[in-house]
């Protein structure tokens, strides 16, 4: 575990864009297809922040951060979160314990949340208070527990999945904690093709092995450089157009988000836009963020951050339909200049 | 120029792509406005199908170029800044914002700005920048401003029916200036003739002012027929006789003095004979008495002030009272003088109310002309009707009628003793394929009738004779299909006396001629009134003989 920056190698554009393409080529070993859902789950973890996956069970969720810890040599935890899972079960409790000398003293024992990944299974059938538990470790990346804040490992990464909320026996995430997480990552039914891919692996006796082709180190170093990706003002003021334009009665907001959005994005959807669009740029083997890269990231990073109200349940218009059409009626700027492109 | 820590490459890709812009920026602003230019040039050409203004057609012309060159300018100095040009060429280029990324952190010291901007010089490479800016057409807009223009320029080529209407404006107008041209030199001709014509002068000027606002001949006709009356005016209505009283009473004096071997002056003459009372004897002043009484009496119609004081000094004279009889000989000697300049003024006031009916005159012909122009390349199945009218001048008035040329009626009057023929020019009747409106003609009735005879034993009323009021013949009477009849408004006095016409005919003649040329009279009339007295000279001949 690395927490200081001199520590950390140096690691160039070049090195970044090939470290991640070998993770990504070490979870293909295990996981069929599903490549813009490996490369959300990565943009998180190079952008520092958090990944909220939804689809039915047996999608190969868990086993995606299963494989990604394995790739990238960090601790794994996993929680799966029920109605009876309490707060401490999450960030660990004081034990009294007994030494040879017969005193007693009270020993934190960190709980799951204290690992590299933190996969939160099915986050949407635990309590609206156990979720709350994750929310200071999302956000401040520390936990405090009798008394005393305790910083979590970096890199950090808390990837939660969630069943449709029609499913029985879910809870609503808090929007806080929804806000906390960079992405909300569709996680789709695989294709014929993909599914008997996943048939041949995963019933016969071959065992994939997966490689660590990153060590936490290498991680952080590529978090620093991520921040470090340069972001033209124009491409910055368009994530900010995106944003504003999810909030009902702003100019410039489409008729849907005025119709069906209750409350739009937080601040925290155009640092979303921005952060994501700069791990794509570096993936993507660029050096600058472009306004296609804060397009792209647009349905990721908003369609869980927008409050919807009942007429949309009513329409049966979800979050990804508002976006779309707020990308429609926000296109990418222009030079400005009559008669330019 | 490009930003100098740019690229060599990217700065030259972002300079043309500026070039490329000002002619996309050009392109796509003319294609905006194009539509919107066509139509406005459709509808002033159209409109100049509809109304005589000549500049509709060149406003059209000049709302299309003054848009061109507007449009160009602004190309040539609208600002493109560096980041603009490098925007546009991502956008067409689709580099990923690399080239605004490269503007915008140029010379940064950071790995990131070194390797954007050697990636930036990487891409343009090779880039064009017709590729960055393509060409996008308006199909629809193209179109319509196509079809409009088009139509504006068929509108503007075809035969405009306006193009008559537009001569004649044009043609009027320059009759217009013209006239007020005239107008102001008679001004500046009448002002010179002293302080007595100024007022006439100054409303000839106004006059000329006047028309030279306007270009309507019709409203010319009525500046002037309006001049004319407050010229007519000011002259007043008893110039004439004002005018015989006080050149008679020159004129008695100067061929009998008052005073021998004295002043010429009428005025000069009184003064001295009121110094000289004392020294007359009984007869001279009995003899004076009675002069006076008939100075007194041809005074009395035009120039009462004078009649009374004349009056006044005979009187004073038979009673002996010469203190008083002085007296008011230095009154009719001023009052003499008093009407003598008011006469000078009236005379001025008439001159400048000629040049304002001349005005008047010409301006009402060249409508006539224009009207007949207009009518005359009409369909000859029109009919018209026109009237002529002559005025002469004279000792008397004559009236006839005559069939006018064509098919108008026209109807003269004409003085003299001839009788007017009725041969006028008179209004065309050429016209419009709709029954027309004849023009209204005018014309002098000339006077080529058999002349009038004179009355036996040819003599004449000299001036000072008759009764206030009588109605005299004037010439005689005479043959022919007129009569000439005249109220004689001159300073007619009891008594009278009659003298040979062939003494008096000369110096009528000079009188009239003299009149004639100061004052601005028709040459028409002028010659009507040169041929009346020719007429009356050869028939004191022929009596003679």
């Amino acid at each position: 575990m690395t927490d200081t920056h001199e520590a950390l190698p140096s690691i160039g554009p070049d090195q970044y864009a090939e470290i991640a393409a070998a993770i990504e080529t070490e979870i293909g070993r295990v996981i069929v297809g599903q490549h813009d859902v490996v490369r959300a789950v990565l943009t998180c973890l190079l952008a520092e922040g958090h990944a909220l996956l939804e689809g039915v069970p047996g999608l190969g969720k868990t086993q995606l951060l299963k494989t990604l810890s394995d790739a990238v040599d960090l601790s794994f935890s996993r929680v799966q979160f029920t109605p009876d899972l309490m707060p401490a079960d999450i960030v660990g409790t004081q034990v009294l314990e007994e030494d040879e000398h017969g005193r007693r003293s009270f020993r934190f024992r960190p709980g799951p949340v204290f690992a590299g990944f933190v996969l939160a299974d099915e986050i949407n059938r635990a309590t609206p208070k156990t979720q709350s538990a994750l929310l200071e470790a999302m956000q401040e990346r520390s936990v405090t527990a009798g008394g005393a804040t305790r910083a979590l490992p970096r890199p950090f990464l808390v990837m939660a999945t969630q069943n449709p909320l029609e499913m029985e026996g879910t809870y609503p995430l808090p929007e806080a904690q929804l806000d906390r997480f960079l992405l909300k990552v569709q996680v789709p039914f695989p294709t014929a093709d993909e599914l008997v891919d996943v048939l041949e692996r995963t019933t016969g006796d071959a065992r994939p092995q997966v490689r660590a082709v990153a060590d936490a180190a290498t991680l952080a170093a590529m978090i620093e450089l991520t921040r470090q990706v340069p972001v033209p003002s124009h491409v910055l003021r368009h994530a900010v157009d995106l944003v504003l334009a999810t909030h009902p009665g702003r100019s410039g907001a489409p008729a849907g988000v005025d119709r069906y959005v209750r409350f739009g994005a937080s601040p925290r959807g155009a640092q979303a836009l921005v952060l994501a669009g700069k791990v794509r740029a570096l993936l993507d083997g660029r050096p600058n963020v472009s306004i296609d890269d804060v397009r792209a990231t647009a349905p990721g990073a908003l369609r869980h951050r927008m409050v919807l109200g009942y007429e949309a349940g009513a329409d049966r218009v979800d979050a990804d339909r508002i976006v779309a059409d707020l990308l429609d009626a926000i296109p990418a700027p222009t030079a400005g200049l009559r008669g330019a492109p | 120029m490009s930003d100098t820590t740019l690229p060599r490459r990217v700065a030259s890709l972002l300079d043309d792509v500026r070039g490329r812009l000002r002619v996309a920026w050009a392109a796509e602003t003319a294609q905006w406005l194009a539509p919107a230019v066509a139509a406005t040039a459709f509808v002033l050409v159209l409109s100049a199908r509809f109304v005589p203004f000549a500049w509709l057609e060149w406003a059209a012309l000049t709302v299309a170029v003054v848009a061109a060159v507007v449009v160009v300018v602004s190309a040539a100095v609208v600002r493109i800044p560096d980041l603009v040009a490098a925007r546009a060429a991502d956008r067409g280029l689709r580099s990923g914002d690399v080239f605004a990324a490269a503007v915008q952190f140029a010379g940064a010291p950071t790995g990131f700005a070194r390797r954007i901007s050697e990636r930036a010089d990487h891409l343009a490479a090779g880039a064009r920048a017709s590729d960055a800016i393509p060409w996008r057409p308006r199909g629809r807009r193209l179109a319509l401003a196509a079809v409009l223009a088009s139509a504006a320029v068929v509108l503007a080529l075809i035969a405009n029916p306006q193009d008559e209407r537009r001569r004649a404006r044009d043609a009027e107008a320059a009759a217009v200036e013209q006239l007020a041209d005239q107008v102001a030199a008679d001004a500046d001709a009448l002002a010179a003739r002293g302080e007595a014509a100024e007022a006439a002068a100054e409303r000839l000027r106004q006059l000329a002012d006047e028309l030279a606002r306007t270009d309507s001949l019709e409203r010319a006709e009525e500046l002037a027929t309006a001049a004319q009356r407050d010229l007519e005016r000011l002259a007043g209505e008893d110039l004439l006789s004002k005018k015989a009283a006080t050149q008679g009473l020159d004129r008695s004096l100067e061929t009998q003095p008052l005073v021998p071997g004295g002043p010429t002056a009428a005025s000069d003459q009184l003064d001295a004979l009121a110094d000289q009372l004392d020294e007359m004897s009984a007869d001279e002043l009995a003899d004076l008495a009675e002069r006076l009484d008939d100075l007194a009496a041809a005074q009395q119609a035009g120039d009462p002030a004078t009649a009374a004081a004349l009056q006044e000094a005979a009187d004073a004279v038979r009673r002996g009272d010469l203190p008083a009889a002085a007296a008011a000989l230095g009154e009719a000697a001023g009052a003499h003088t008093v009407s003598s300049d008011a006469v000078s003024a009236g005379e001025a006031a008439d001159r400048a109310a000629g040049s304002a009916e001349e005005a008047a005159r010409r301006a009402g012909q060249a409508r006539d002309d224009a009207a007949n122009d207009g009518q005359g390349s009409g369909d000859s199945e029109g009919s018209g009707q026109g009237s002529g009218q002559g005025q002469g001048q004279g000792q008397g008035q004559g009236q006839g009628q005559g069939q006018g040329q064509g098919q108008g009626q026209g109807s003269g009057q004409g003085g003299g003793g001839g009788s007017p023929s009725g041969d006028v020019s008179g209004g065309g009747g050429a016209g419009t394929p709709n029954p027309g409106s004849g023009g209204q003609g005018q014309g002098a009735g000339h006077t080529d009738g058999p002349a009038g005879q004179q009355p036996e034993g040819a003599t004449v009323y000299d001036t000072p004779t008759g009764t206030p009021g009588e109605t005299g013949t004037v010439g005689g009477s005479t043959g022919g299909d007129s009569e000439t009849v005249g109220l004689g408004d001159g300073a007619t006095g009891s008594g009278g006396r009659r003298v040979p016409l062939a003494d008096a005919l000369p110096g009528y003649t000079a009188e009239a001629t003299a009149a004639l040329d100061a004052t601005a009279v028709p040459p028409s009339v002028r010659a009507m009134v040169l041929a009346y007295f020719d007429a009356l000279a050869s028939a004191d001949a022929t009596e003679d003989r």
